[in-house]
């Protein structure tokens, strides 16, 4: 994470509380963001890992 | 959704429903419980559960006719139901009667004719503990049957189930006084003796509602006639033990043997029916849907109504709850948002041309061969329009949104003009939705125009031509030119069907897969859903039109440097090369990105329900693209500090 920058603001991104939604249900996940644009990056192992799953469990509710 | 609403789906279904052995036997013997019971050796238990249905197990043991063998599944060598009973009878330690403590009842019954329907009568009330008094002409109890050469173990019988009650037998009275009782029956037997005992069991029910409501029931005599039957083997307790092993315990499931959803599921139809109300009454928080998972799986093939015995189409049980689920704003959007998406952009790429003057003919080659197949559809069109001066329609059929339960209008179509449709699954949404609307497949305009040269291939049926014959019939001619190796057993889907594909991604690469592995041929299919669903996996395999009208080669390739195994998961996961290029171009213009510590790019764009992430690096005028990626879930952007 300390690695990946926004292009945008040439700032390295830092860990920030970011909300979620899905299917009516709204939570709150520690992911890297840009510290001036806000800007939310999800890398690929948490889109197909934790993210994966907890829209899992949330379709089949 | 009520409950009367989706038990209409399933009315009909016979799954759990007695098997014909039982509901052959006049006294609805559970024939499987007690089998399974003899099985393992549990002889009390079976003689309960036998004399519980036939009141007088020996007398019934005896002069039953079997009619059970009769309608046996295993017609080559039907259950010996009698001679299981005859072991059991000679294996059951305790044959006495149970005692019922309830309190006794003050009605006073008379009960004239000690044969065999006084005497079920009579105990069916006396177990009930009303006052009960027998009275007979004869010496005796038993009827005709006291002339019977085995009266002397019918009479023990007798004395068993009568050992528990308090019955007052008056015997020798011609005209009994009537005065003083509650009820008076006049049992006469009937020529059959167990038609007498399943008689005289319903009159003691009758009887009762009479003393308890005051209405006497109307009579329904039994309508059973014993017929001549060999006498049983006589079988030892082993030989019984295997032969009651022996019944398969029958229940239809059809649907759930011929379904791989439903199998995975093992949820029989009347459970879904049940499951799928109680699931539209759900009230987030305190509860949660259950059905979900299940409801967006159905393949919509149509196989459970082919294999149903009484035509049952699930589907539309299900079909029914995803419409619930789209009227009242809960669909899980993620599961069809991708071909949502194709089929707009279908409606508003598609090309529109009127028929030529004189023509009636519509080309509606359907989303998929429009797409997957460009130039094979365009030259099958250019040769519609020579021969048949065909316009063209290339707008979706709406199954898609058929498939996601979403609530439209049918296509707007002429229904003056007939349309050439080449995907079966047109053909069905159409004919479902417009049924005036004139159709013809393409492929019986090309009849007769033959395939030189083929290899041997299994022809794949389509499950949505499951019940359109003449498409079958037209395919199979058209192809006759071809040898071929007709497969006709399956008319399985292929695994595209009703576009479960995100909803239940496990399900669909075991339905391919099977698929797949059941033929060793390449296959030769008339629906392009068919043909993306198999090439994906690797198999050899070709849609018909592709060898009547073959695609030159075009190079329309997007400027994308895209390694194998990405390419792999993107088909996958439905992610299009187009797809991508819109991320990158979205990145590249707006220049929100992020840039790795190797000097690769990562940006997103939002598509619909799905956020896409793309892993890029610019070479040249082109994109090597080292990851592509998406999630369902979407996150708000934290506001600038």
């Amino acid at each position: 994470m300390n690695d990946i920058k926004c292009s945008k603001c040439d700032e390295f991104l830092v860990p920030r509380k970011t909300e979620f939604d899905y299917l009516g249900s709204t939570f709150s996940h520690e992911v890297p963001v840009c510290p001036k644009c806000g800007r939310v990056f999800i890398s690929r192992e948490l889109a197909l890992g934790k993210m994966s799953e907890v829209e899992q469990q949330l379709e089949d509710k | 959704m009520t409950q009367e609403q989706t038990q209409e789906f399933v009315k009909g279904c016979i799954r759990g429903e007695p098997p014909p052995c039982a509901s052959a036997c006049p006294f609805r013997l559970d024939v499987k419980d007690f089998l399974a019971k003899c099985a393992r050796g549990k002889w009390t238990s079976a003689y309960k559960t036998y004399r519980n249905a036939v009141v007088f197990p020996v007398v019934v043991a005896e002069l039953c006719g079997a009619p059970c063998r009769g309608v046996c599944k295993l017609t080559e060598q039907p259950i010996e139901l009698s001679a299981v009973e005859r072991t059991m009878l000679s294996n059951v330690k305790k044959r006495g009667a149970d005692f019922y403590a309830i309190p006794p009842k003050p009605q006073r019954i008379l009960i004239i004719g000690a044969g065999l329907r006084g005497l079920a009568c009579a105990l069916g009330l006396a177990q009930k503990q009303y006052q009960v008094t027998v009275t007979d002409p004869q010496d005796g109890w038993g009827g005709a049957i006291r002339s019977h050469p085995k009266f002397d173990v019918f009479d023990a019988d007798f004395r068993d189930q009568f050992s528990a009650v308090k019955v007052e037998f008056r015997y020798g009275e011609m005209n009994p006084e009537t005065s003083g009782y509650d009820a008076v029956l006049t049992a006469v037997d009937r020529d059959d003796p167990i038609a007498s005992i399943v008689d005289g069991a319903a009159d003691a029910l009758r009887l009762e509602t009479y003393v308890q409501t005051g209405v006497m029931p109307e009579a329904q005599p039994s309508a059973y006639r014993c017929t001549e039957s060999p006498p049983p083997r006589e079988l030892s307790e082993p030989e019984a033990r295997a032969e009651s092993a022996r019944c398969e315990q029958c229940d239809c499931s059809a649907c759930l043997d011929a379904c791989p959803m439903l199998k995975s599921y093992r949820k029989d139809p009347k459970r879904l029916a049940l499951e799928f109300f109680t699931d539209a009454f759900v009230n987030p928080p305190l509860s949660t849907h259950s059905m979900t998972r299940e409801a967006y799986s159905c393949m919509d093939c149509g196989a459970c109504k082919a294999a149903c015995p009484q035509s049952i189409d699930l589907g539309r049980l299900f079909h029914a709850y995803r419409r619930m689920r789209f009227e009242n704003g809960t669909t899980p959007a993620a599961f069809h948002d991708i071909f949502l998406r194709r089929m707009e952009r279908f409606n508003e790429s598609g090309r529109v041309l009127a028929p030529l003057d004189g023509s009636r003919y519509v080309y509606f080659p359907g989303c998929a061969v429009a797409t997957e197949l460009p130039d094979t559809s365009a030259r099958a069109f250019d040769f519609l329009r020579e021969r048949y001066g065909a316009g063209l329609l290339e707008r979706c059929c709406g199954s898609p949104l058929i498939w996601a339960g979403v609530d439209s209008e049918p296509p707007k179509l002429d229904l003056n003009a007939t349309y050439i449709y080449a995907c079966p699954s047109c053909a069905e949404s159409l004919r479902a939705q417009l049924p005036n609307i004139a159709t013809l497949s393409v492929y019986d305009l090309l009849s007769g125009t033959g395939i030189a040269d083929a290899p041997t291939f299994t022809l794949f049926h389509a499950c949505a031509a499951r019940d359109n014959h003449a498409l079958q019939g037209a395919v199979e001619r058209l192809a006759s030119g071809a040898s071929l190796t007709v497969n006709r057993s399956t008319l399985n889907c292929c695994g595209y069907g009703g576009q479960t594909q995100l909803a239940n991604p496990r399900q669909y690469r075991e339905t391919v897969e099977s698929n797949v592995r059941s033929d060793s041929n390449p296959y030769l299919v008339y629906c392009a859903n068919c043909r993306e669903t198999f090439k994906r996996q690797g198999k050899e395999c070709y849609h018909i039109l592709e060898l009547l009208f073959p695609a030159a080669n075009v190079n329309d390739a997007l400027p994308l440097t895209i390694p194998d195994d990405v390419r792999d998961y993107m088909a996958a996961n439905l992610i299009l090369e187009r797809d991508v290029l819109d991320v990158i171009r979205y990145a590249e213009s707006s220049g929100e990105k992020f840039t790795t510590a190797d000097g690769s790019l990562i940006a997103s764009l939002v598509r619909g329900a799905l956020t896409y992430w793309v892993e890029y690096r610019p070479i040249g005028d082109s994109f090597e693209v080292s990851s592509a990626y998406y999630h369902r879930m979407k996150f708000r952007q934290g506001g600038a500090r």
